[in-house]
């Protein structure tokens, strides 16, 4: 019997390997050309030599499994793919194969689990036959329709509408998980001026993508919310992600903190990679000048390559960021390293202020939602509350809510809450923002050369 | 190195001193005899001024590390912040003792010297630093001061401008050399240093009140009356009341007995608005600077307060002299006690803590009313010995309110 010559490619491979037989990098290329060429058998020799090598080598086990797939042997596929992937190290194209053999052998349910796998590492990890068959197991779960939560669909919505996908098994990649918020503006109340600046800077250019690019400018870009605690910068991040129908990536305190103490600029770049993977995507940094505190100020060497290693992300040294929002918000942006107000990175600055009349009575209507009221005036309140933020609303309410419930422990009855009580609530509850503005009026007034707290001074009622 | 300790570090570097706080505080219920957590825990309570608990916590730590200078450092600041000058001297000196080679420790015993006004030890301490570390600003400050202290102007300027070149971007070396530019009459100089020193740190207060002054001694009479107050300032408590008293008797002289005819007349006039001038000068000009749009919000409210109720004073003064001189409603003298009741107003405004802050309410309130009491008898002519009274009390108040400071 004689067999057909092989292609030239394949030869030069071989006559390589011939040369330095111990050469697996080498041995791969030859099997991914065997491949290539439909060449199954001795594909699968040349990976199994490789393994035999080398035997924890994902990319020659994964290799193999194609050379199985390609075989007809679709068992020992399977078997070699759950191998892989059930040490949660496998690639996008993996959980794909995977789906497709368990889709071919019926079990649609864990070949949909594997399809979304693949989605999750790598966006463009699709296949359209396969995502048609499996398309009942894979339409998205939203909040109130009824339908039960599926866990195994990596999918839960939680209480605040947030759809949260559960990171992936991905090999090295960061356990951050990703948000598809379903709040958007017009879950924001108030803070009208706000959203506009934010409309014009972020959604515009998502929106009219192609008239932005056409002008030669990028999509994408930073973000930097800042204002007094607890007036909504990260409730109105999420809805700018929710307005852009991005995915949502968030980075909070605590994250950057493991960060510091671990010193890993190698976590940080995979939680920017896995965004890029999810674009469009919104990742938000809360508290940024923890992370992009003013070098000058650290000691150690190691922070400084940190926050160096930020800086590269934020420019997309490597790989685009084109389609990556970064917002940031910090009550102390004077704190933030001079580097990071650089063009192209957070060089739009917002001033979340605390929420204005129409807003604080919105927020008092939600936060008093559920709640026993009687026919509460809340412009007046609202109106008492100058300055407040949300979460000084929030405790303004508590408050009342003791007082009440100390009346109502000695009737034994419900009694409403009322309008003179939120009033009286008012008197006694101190704003926390007083503090952060006295703060600011100095930074407004005496380090504000490039102009970058007007807003603050305009808030105040002060003029350089 | 203990993940507690670690991220409480990382939240102190990063201006978290609540956070740096509870994770401090963990740390310690793990770790309840680390000493560097308990340093942590201080840290954390001295930035958001919690003083009586980071006092606690100062001893607790001297007590848990007596051999570790750290203990001390954190004890001398607490102390400082206290105006406990003896306490936060020994610490220093503990610290020395344990750390002798440290230029820390020869910077915060300066420091606790130059507190208490002991210019001569302040200054040892200080070059004692300089000798360790030629580049310490702290210690370059504190000699610039001390030598200011001591009329050596020059060496001063020199001091403090060798720590500029050293440390161009820091606020406190900023507004030393605006200070000692200051005292030496060069007001705009000092105002671009005390811009700068803001610039860098918008919170130093120190340096805003430098900002204000600056701006006041543009003035060619607030300069003088700036000189005389850093004169003023460079000598003993005792030898401050010798000059009041040596101005007391040497006016009653020249008004008396001194023979000089009408020039003895034109000296007391200008005395007598000289001292009015010591006190109220300060608010006057801050009155001036509320019409400047960069100074008027560098004013605190108190600044503002006095500015303006000093002002309001003396419009009342003037316009019952002009109707009494106009008219025959009202005896023009009687505008003399309303315009000395100035002063004590505007002492109100100025005077912050304890005793002297309450003596001042007082004195003002009680005097305002007599004031007022008497005026309106005054005005209906039904006596004068109580306006007169009032306008005795108000002359002593200031001479004995000069000598007490009140």
């Amino acid at each position: 019997m004689s067999t057909a010559p092989e292609p030239a490619e394949v030869a030069a491979l071989r006559a390589a390997l011939n040369v330095s037989p111990g050469n697996n990098p080498l041995r791969l290329l030859l099997a991914d050309a065997l491949l290539k060429y439909n060449l199954f058998s001795a594909a699968t020799a040349e990976f199994r030599e490789g393994l035999r090598q080398e035997p924890r080598n994902m990319q020659l086990k994964f290799g193999l499994a194609r050379a199985f797939h390609g075989d007809g042997k679709n068992a020992e596929a399977a078997v070699l793919l759950e191998d892989l992937l059930a040490a949660g190290t496998g690639p996008a194209a993996a959980h794909l194969l995977l789906a497709r053999l368990l889709c071919e052998n019926a079990e649609l349910q864990k070949a949909a689990e594997h399809a979304h796998r693949a989605r999750a590492l790598d966006a463009s990890a699709v296949d359209a036959d396969l995502n048609a068959r499996l398309e009942p197991f894979l339409r998205p779960l939203a909040a109130g329709d009824g339908r039960p939560l599926s866990q195994t669909e990596n999918r839960e919505v939680d209480a605040e509408g947030r759809v949260r996908m559960q990171a992936g098994d991905a090999p090295g990649t960061m356990e951050t998980d990703i948000e598809r918020p379903t709040v958007n503006f017009n879950d924001v109340g108030g803070m009208e001026q706000v959203k506009e600046q934010i409309r014009m800077k972020i959604i515009h250019p998502v929106a009219h993508a192609d008239l932005f690019k056409a002008y030669g400018k990028k999509i994408g870009g930073g973000l930097l919310l800042y204002g007094p605690p607890g007036c909504g910068k990260t409730h109105l991040a999420r809805a700018t992600a929710g307005e852009v129908r991005a995915s949502f990536v968030s980075i909070g305190l605590h994250d950057v903190l493991d960060m510091w103490i671990g010193q890993s600029e190698k976590k940080l770049h995979e939680i920017f990679e896995q965004a890029r993977r999810h674009r469009p995507a919104v990742m938000f940094i809360d508290e940024v000048d923890a992370l992009g505190a003013n070098r000058a100020d650290l000691r150690h060497s190691a922070s400084r390559n940190l926050i160096n290693q930020f800086l590269a992300e934020m420019d997309g040294l490597d790989t685009t960021n084109d389609g990556l929002l970064v917002l940031a918000a910090t009550n102390a942006p004077w704190h933030l390293d001079p580097a990071f107000r650089r063009p192209g990175r957070f060089d739009h600055l917002v001033f979340v202020p605390p929420p204005d009349a129409p807003a604080r009575a919105a927020i008092l209507r939600v936060l008093l939602r559920g709640k026993p009221a009687e026919e509460v005036d809340f412009a007046k309140v609202a109106a008492q509350a100058e300055g407040f933020s949300g979460a000084d609303l929030k405790g303004l309410i508590d408050q009342a809510i003791e007082s009440k419930l100390t009346a109502a422990m000695q009737t034994g009855r419900v009694e409403p809450l009322t309008t003179k009580e939120l009033l009286a609530a008012c008197k006694r509850a101190k704003s926390t923002t007083l503090e952060w503005f006295s703060t600011a009026k100095n930074y407004a007034m005496y380090a504000n050369q490039g102009g970058q707290y007007d807003d603050v001074l305009a808030y105040l009622k002060l003029h350089r | 190195m203990p993940a507690h300790l670690e991220r409480a570090r990382l939240l102190l570097a990063t201006h978290r001193a609540a956070e740096a706080e509870r994770e401090a505080r963990a740390g310690l219920g793990e770790e309840p005899q680390s000493r560097e957590l308990l340093h942590a825990l201080c840290s954390a309570l001295v930035e958001q001024e919690k003083w009586p608990e980071a006092r606690a916590t100062a001893q607790s730590l001297v007590a848990l590390a007596p051999n570790w200078p750290d203990s001390f450092y954190m004890t001398t600041c607490v102390e400082l912040e206290g105006k406990r000058y003896k306490l936060a001297e020994k610490a220093a000196l503990e610290a020395l003792r344990l750390a002798p080679n440290l230029v820390i420790s020869h910077q915060n015993l300066a420091v606790c010297y130059m507190r208490q006004e002991f210019w001569g030890d302040a200054l040892r301490e200080a070059e004692a630093g300089l000798a360790l570390d030629p580049e310490n600003s702290g210690c370059a400050n504190i000699r610039s001061f001390a030598l200011n202290h001591f009329g050596r102007k020059i060496e001063s300027m020199h001091s403090a401008d060798s720590a500029l070149r050293s440390n161009p971007e820091n606020s406190r070396t900023h507004y030393t050399a605006g200070i000692v530019k200051l005292e030496n009459g060069e007001p705009r100089q000092a105002l671009e240093h005390f811009t700068e020193a803001l610039r860098l740190d918008p919170n130093n207060e120190l340096a805003r009140k430098g900002l204000v002054e600056a701006m006041k001694a543009h003035n060619s009479l607030y300069r003088a009356l700036l000189a005389y107050s850093f004169w003023m300032m460079r000598l003993s408590a005792g030898q401050r009341r010798a000059v009041i008293i040596a101005g007391v008797l040497g006016y009653n002289f020249v008004k008396n007995d001194s023979g000089l005819g009408m020039w003895a007349s034109l000296i007391c006039v200008v005395y007598f608005s000289f001292v009015m001038l010591t006190w109220v000068g300060s608010s006057f000009f801050d009155f001036l600077l509320l019409f400047d749009r960069r100074t008027r919000h560098a004013l605190e409210s108190r600044q503002r307060a006095g500015a303006v109720a000093l002002v309001c004073c003396l419009v009342i003064s003037a316009l019952w002299f002009v109707v009494g001189v106009a008219g025959s409603v009202v005896d023009p003298f009687w505008a003399l006690p309303i315009l000395l009741y100035a002063i004590p107003l505007t002492r109100v405004f100025k005077n912050r803590d304890g005793w002297r802050r309450v003596t001042s309410y007082v004195v003002t309130v009680s005097l305002g009313l007599l004031l007022l009491g008497s005026l309106c008898l005054v005005a209906t002519q039904t006596d004068q010995v109580l306006v007169l009274i009032t306008l005795i009390l108000l002359v002593i108040y200031m001479w004995v309110g000069r000598l007490l400071d009140i």
